[in-house]
């Protein structure tokens, strides 16, 4: 028996999996440039997810699933597999005011995954209210302090200038 | 006789900031997925598979 859900991929390039309480989650990455210090352009691919076709979270009513959070992680570890080098961000954006417990489910997805996976967690104020984002890529890549040092510079610009 | 001020009208070019855009897509993708369609009917936005 399988410890993480099926994993779907969906015409539209999104992926979905059931859970065993018939909820259904749609994963899907959006890829941008990042820019580094010296020039290099790396992309980053944006992580996110609607369960049920919306982004209601209603204070955690729901019961918890551990087969979710290794879903996650069979995502990343499929990821990184695939390509050593990528480079992911989770984001929790304060839309519905549950941005920091998200964010704190998240990280501790996050500690499940592979030893050489880092995830390097941010928050920054934006209009007075917090943004919490994960960098999430292999400790081995030989860029990596350039891709941080970039990451946190575009992080830190949205919330000064904004 | 006033002083003409002279001022540097050399723009540096604005350098794309990633969060910025994935700022402004995340809100079209919550106002569509709202309306009950799918984040991949968001115009403007590419969904990718890197599984």
């Amino acid at each position: 028996m399988s410890l993480h859900y099926n994993i779907v991929l969906n015409p539209d390039f999104s992926y979905s999996f059931i859970t065993d309480n018939g909820d259904i989650y749609d994963v899907y990455f959006i890829e941008y440039p990042l820019i580094d210090a010296d020039d290099n352009k790396h992309i980053i691919y944006y992580f996110s997810f609607v369960r049920n076709g919306n982004f209601e979270c209603k204070n955690f009513q729901k019961k918890y699933d551990p087969k979710i959070k290794l879903t996650f992680v069979e995502i990343a570890v499929r990821l990184f597999d695939k390509m050593e080098h990528a480079c992911v961000t989770y984001d929790c954006f304060n839309e519905d005011g549950f941005a920091r417990h998200r964010s704190i489910v998240f990280k501790n997805w996050c500690k499940e995954l592979p030893a050489q996976v880092e995830c390097h967690h941010t928050s920054v104020v934006h209009r007075g209210i917090e943004w919490y984002s994960t960098l999430i890529l292999s400790g081995e890549n030989p860029l990596k302090r350039l891709i941080l040092d970039a990451y946190t510079k575009n992080l830190r610009d949205i919330a000064n200038n904004w | 006789m006033a002083t003409q001020k002279t001022t540097d009208t050399t723009e540096k070019p604005v350098a794309f900031n990633p969060f910025e855009q994935m700022m402004e897509d995340k809100k079209k993708i919550v106002k569509t997925v709202k309306s009950g369609k799918k984040v991949s009917s968001v115009k403007g936005i590419k969904i990718v598979a890197p599984l």
